[in-house]
């Protein structure tokens, strides 16, 4: 098991617990908002989406920071002919 | 029940032995008639004939519309015309390359044709909430995850047997969440779907002798799409469809728009005598592939391998979330 293909089950794994994350706070808003009325209801939907937006970007930006740092210092096979 | 069992038996075995057949038929045609790609990630480029699309979806189809005959279902037929939809659009881009904006949009369109069937219940379960009730969201969700799923289902046919192989493993773990559900329309499809791409996979896998082109993937992501819509499970599909997300989602966000695959500048790997590796330049996107190969370069198959081992972990995720972590 080398560094990338760890790299690849944390994307994966994070991935789950983000969707799970903001389903947890949509339940919250529920709970919290009731679902009685259009306004409220749309409300949930938004925020609920917003979240989901919010955190697949912040997965991303944390994924491609580690991706970067797991390629700036590659193990075998990154020095073959014309390797750079 | 016992006839739900027969009728998903049928639905393996007619779309297995169609597949296999129009495989026969197909293959040597498509070399005659100088229907060849190129298999880039091999050393000495070699050809290799393309698309086999139409066999799978072919194979699917014939089956799927025995089997709605016999059990009388509406739903079968949609998921038969929405996915020949977009069957259709990536046939269309094989023979002539849509546009990076056109294709997903066209790709909504499927979603309509399935909506339209009168069989989708905007009811899905979701994990820690339940069943919910999205009567206003839920068709823009539905358009949303056909083109999402088409693309990351593309996105995914990278490599030989990378495709199917992790189609497999991704949704095989869904088998019991269908049963549970009682989704026998969703478990039917899903089982024709294998029983079509078996013989694609067998062909596809290293050394490749037949790629599926565009009609292929984007029929097989519909596909998905169109069993998560009819059998509620839209999120569990999602979930286990991460891998294929991941690539889709980080390339589209890397390179910070729609772009087709062939146009994009700087490419997430590079190719040497066989191996791959995540292309060093800091621009180049990122994709699944180029994660795997961050640190060490890889042969293709080690690196499909290791997509298969993803997409299993990523299923079996997907099976925990519903058994345990939905409310029923």
């Amino acid at each position: 098991m080398d560094k990338g293909f760890l790299l690849a089950i944390y994307s994966v794994i994070s991935g789950w617990i983000l969707i799970l994350m903001s389903l947890s706070l949509i339940k919250v808003l529920i709970m919290t908002l009731g679902t009685k009325g259009f306004l409220i209801a749309l409300i949930e939907v938004v925020v609920g989406f917003s979240a989901l937006g919010g955190a697949l970007y912040l997965w991303y930006l944390t994924l491609r920071a580690l991706f970067l740092r797991v390629k700036s210092s590659p193990g075998k096979g990154h020095g073959g002919p014309g390797g750079t | 029940m016992l006839t739900w069992i027969s009728l998903t038996a049928l639905a393996m075995v007619l779309s297995l032995v169609a597949s296999e057949l129009f495989h026969r038929t197909l293959i040597p045609r498509l070399v005659s008639r100088g229907y060849i790609s190129e298999d880039v990630h091999k050393p000495g480029r070699p050809k290799v004939p393309e698309p086999a699309g139409p066999a799978v979806y072919l194979s699917f189809a014939i089956s799927m519309m025995v089997v709605s005959h016999l059990a009388g279902s509406v739903a079968l037929e949609g998921v038969v015309a929405s996915t020949g939809l977009a069957f259709l659009i990536g046939l269309l881009d094989d023979l002539s390359p849509l546009g990076p904006k056109t294709k997903p949009l066209l790709l909504i369109l499927p979603a309509l044709l399935l909506a339209v069937s009168g069989e989708i219940v905007p009811r899905p379960y979701l994990p820690i909430l339940g069943r919910a009730r999205l009567y206003y969201t839920y068709w823009i969700v539905l358009a949303t995850m056909f083109t999402v799923f088409s693309n990351g289902v593309n996105m995914m046919d990278a490599l030989n047997g990378m495709m199917p192989s992790s189609v497999f493993a991704s949704t095989l773990p869904l088998v019991p969440v269908l049963i549970a559900l009682g989704s026998y329309t969703g478990l039917i499809s899903l089982i024709a779907l294998y029983g079509s791409l078996i013989p694609y996979y067998i062909r596809n896998r290293y050394p490749a002798k037949v790629f599926g082109g565009d009609s292929n993937s984007l029929f097989v992501g519909a596909a998905l799409a169109s069993v998560a819509a009819i059998s509620n499970t839209e999120a569990f599909f999602a979930i286990s469809l991460l891998p294929f997300m991941v690539s889709g989602f980080s390339i589209l966000a890397s390179i910070g728009g729609l772009l087709e695959r062939r146009d994009i500048r700087v490419r997430p790997v590079i190719v040497e005598g066989g191996v791959i590796r995540a292309n060093p330049d800091k621009k180049a996107p990122i994709s699944l592939i180029a994660i795997l190969t961050s640190y060490e370069g890889k042969v293709e198959p080690r690196i499909v391998k290791e997509v298969v081992a993803i997409s299993l972990i990523s299923g079996l995720l997907s099976c925990f979330t519903f058994f345990l972590l939905t409310p029923r």
